[in-house]
């Protein structure tokens, strides 16, 4: 579903936030993203989302390049940032009308899954406020809701669940499973080593924008907990 | 005091992108702050050029009529106006409502020292239209009248006092506003009814003040007819004539001790309301419990043009800064139907048959000047993201704004040509041209609007104000925009050519056409490098 290969990304002519970085995203996999602060999630994330250009390597997903075919890559997949800063001026259902219109979401299909995810989520009661009357987590739910509404194939998320209240970050986990069990696949960074450890069937370890370990979770930690392995990892590297 | 330093300092931080530019590390947006910077100074040399060629034109007539320093009382006016309308504009974005007034508020500062450091953020801004106005007209002044040395400092004195009160009347005024509509379920629409109507109310003072030539006895003693026209309007624009001039003391005090007592009286109120103002307007209404029903269905291009339309009525100064033009076209319009040997007599034309020949210019530079495109990226701001990870081209996001921008104008330049044709009587080329050439101008600074804002965006803003006023985009269009039209038009009206109307349309179908194409072709690159 996800190929990353050799990405290399420099900020300036010395910096290298990701350097030489390679992994696969198969569909059915949740893999998760895990590193220090600056470590190269975010920009990794970016790249493979299409928002931010890099100095070398390929990212294919479903077969498409995303520097030759970004829309047709991006209409298979969705992106949310760590803060997702949504347009204030819309309101829930506006926004999330929007983003199917983008999409090209049929009616019938948008009505059952805005009512799917919002009622799931505890929003629809407040889907008719302006964005900008929303606290962080409810915003947080509107960007999930946005970015299931396409049924992805693949979904990107940076730190989901950072303002979550523990039901949603349950429910969210939910729907992860369901989607990755219907053949999409989803590629999210966390600090929430337990999340990762319980939720993740793959795992990767960046440090200094290089990978320190890739894989299936069960090969890549052995019998260490994931915090173990991290801190040993990342210590040692 | 230290608070309201720190403060003043981090909001001036922000002024044109300084700041960013002179810290950018990527070197590809070093290059792209700096040719945004080198267009500000440019732009900025090109104003003051145009400000001293402006102040020597009537400085001359002035003299010869034996009344120079009216010089000065004329161009305070002019700036002071101009401020107090801008101010109006701003403060909604500047001083209220910031985007980073919850960290700002939880810092351990006094509420004064906040509302302050806003407050002088709108002067330092503010000053820079007096600079333009003042500097030139005091210089030429200086060299046409010689003013004993006293003048010089009291003159540096005095442009720094001239930007204050307007600052301080307009953020009041502002604030009232913006208090009055902070409740209502449209607040913005009807924010931006309230500023057009201020607007035109204090154009029609300042009409109703230029009526005292209208009275032929008067045009003996042109001095005192000045001085009851700027004094009736506005006092400290005599003041600061008076200061110059004649060396009042007590213009000087007074002056001062007006500025003193306004800008205390604002701050201490300021203080006492800053929390409960922003509070107001932070909470918004809540909506109406949602009940899941059929959803609307549009396709990817008309879902991006009602976003482009909600973004662009969702902000005031965004609507209140471009939507100018077209009420004066239509104004201008109106006026010519009703009154077009008046209106040649306010442009002191004894020949209207150069009319036709030039209004198209005139209304060229108005839909320039309105232009939404120039800051449209810019307003994106940090949700920029949803767009560029969405299935999105940059050529279909770019029409879409695009496409607000001619919403506007399309329709206006109908009305207003139709107008003019009616009014004027024009023949059947220049009934044409009415209409063709203000079109062509509203398609080519809709697409270069676009061309310059992908190029100097202006995404990091903390208030609206920054993006759609202070972008090196808004500047260079504005002005490019004033000489597009004002070349052609003087060409038109000295030659009386028929050719000048289709080499203008001819160049700029030929420039909105490549222009498009480099926006087209380099857009996916452009919209990736955006952050």
């Amino acid at each position: 579903m996800l190929t990353i290969e050799h990405l290399t990304k420099c900020y300036g002519s010395d910096v290298k936030a990701v350097d030489d970085l390679s992994l696969t995203v198969m569909p059915g996999d949740i893999y998760g993203f895990i590193g220090h602060n600056g470590a190269g999630k975010t920009t990794t994330l970016r790249a493979v989302a299409g928002i931010l250009s890099f100095d070398s390597g390929t990212i294919t997903v479903d077969g498409k390049n995303i520097a030759k075919d970004p829309i047709a890559c991006k209409q298979e997949m969705a992106y949310i940032p760590d803060n997702p800063d949504l347009y204030e001026h819309l309101t829930g259902i506006q926004y999330l009308n929007f983003v199917a219109d983008i999409y090209g979401v049929s009616a019938s299909e948008r009505d059952e899954r805005i009512k799917k995810y919002a009622d799931a989520f505890e929003m629809t009661p407040r889907l008719n406020d302006l964005i900008g009357s929303c606290s962080h987590g409810m915003k947080q739910k509107i960007a999930l809701i946005s970015a299931l509404i396409h049924n992805p194939k693949l979904l990107l998320l940076d730190e989901p669940f950072v303002g979550l209240d523990p039901k949603a970050a349950h429910t969210l986990k939910t729907y992860m499973a369901e989607l990755c069990a219907n053949g999409s696949a989803i590629f999210f960074s966390t600090h929430v080593l337990e999340v990762a450890e319980k939720l993740c069937n793959k795992i990767a370890i960046i440090k200094n924008g290089r990978l320190l370990a890739a894989g299936e979770m069960d090969k890549v930690k052995g019998d260490e907990s994931l915090e173990t392995l991290f801190l040993e990892l990342t210590d040692n590297a | 005091m230290r608070e309201f330093r720190i403060l003043t300092k981090l909001q001036l931080s922000s002024l044109f992108g300084v700041n960013k530019i002179l810290h950018m590390k990527n070197a590809e947006d070093k290059k792209q702050g700096k040719r945004a910077l080198g267009s500000l100074v440019a732009m900025a040399f090109a104003l003051v050029y145009m400000s001293a060629l402006y102040s020597y034109t009537m400085a001359r007539s002035f003299r010869m009529f034996g009344t120079l320093p009216t010089l000065l009382g004329i161009m305070a006016l002019a700036a002071s106006l101009l401020i107090l309308m801008f101010s109006i504009f701003e403060t909604k974005s500047v001083l209220f409502g910031f985007g980073d007034y919850d960290i700002v508020m939880s810092w351990p500062v006094n509420v004064r020292a906040v509302a302050a450091s806003r407050v002088l953020a709108m002067y330092a801004y503010n000053f820079v239209y007096a600079f333009l106005l003042l500097v030139p007209a005091g210089v030429i002044y200086a060299i046409m009248a010689a003013p004993p040395l006293w003048y010089y400092p009291v003159y540096l004195l005095m442009i720094l006092l001239v930007p204050a009160l307007p600052t301080i009347v307009g953020a009041m005024l502002g604030t009232l506003l913006t208090v009055a509509t902070a409740r209502m379920k449209k607040s913005s629409l009807v924010n931006i009814a309230a500023q057009m109507v201020l607007l035109f109310a204090l154009m029609a003072v300042s009409m109703r003040s230029g009526m005292a030539f209208d009275d032929p006895s008067k045009l003996a003693n042109f001095a005192e007819v000045f001085r009851s026209m700027i004094g009736g309007m506005y006092p400290p624009a005599q003041w600061f004539q008076d200061a110059l001039t004649l060396g009042s003391v007590p213009a000087i005090i007074w002056m001062l001790l007006l500025t003193i007592a306004t800008i205390a009286l604002l701050i201490f109120w300021l203080g006492k309301h800053f929390v409960s103002i922003n509070s107001r307007i932070k909470s918004k209404p809540r909506g109406e419990t949602f009940v899941m029903q059929r959803q609307a269905h549009s396709s990817k291009a008309s879902a991006l043009f009602k976003h482009e339309a909600k973004r662009y009525f969702s902000s005031t100064i965004y609507v209140t800064n471009t939507a100018f033009g077209y009420v004066m076209m239509l104004i201008a319009a109106v006026a010519l139907l009703v009154k077009a040997e008046d209106v040649g007599n306010f442009l002191e034309m004894s020949d209207l048959s150069i009319l036709p020949a030039i209004i198209p210019y005139l209304f060229g530079w108005m839909v320039s000047m309105s232009t939404s495109t120039a800051s449209a990226i810019s307003m994106e701001g940090k949700s920029l993201w949803i767009i560029k990870g969405l299935s999105v081209s940059a050529r279909d996001w770019l029409a879409a704004k695009l496409k607000v921008t001619l919403m506007f104008s399309i329709p206006s330049i109908l009305i207003s040509s139709t107008l003019v044709a009616i009014g004027l009587k024009t023949s059947l080329i220049d009934t044409v041209w009415a209409f063709l050439i203000p079109l062509a101008y509203t398609f080519a600074f809709g697409v270069f609007g676009l061309w310059l804002n992908i190029r100097m965006p202006r995404l990091d803003w903390q208030s609206e104000a920054e993006a759609v006023k202070q972008g090196g985009a808004v500047m260079i269009s504005i002005f490019s925009g004033m000489a597009a039209a004002a070349i052609p038009a003087i060409v038109a009206g000295a030659t009386e050519s028929p050719l000048v109307a289709p080499i203008t349309f001819a160049v700029l179908v030929g420039l909105t056409i490549a222009m498009w194409a480099s926006l087209v072709q380099s857009g996916e690159r452009r919209m990736l490098m955006l952050h």
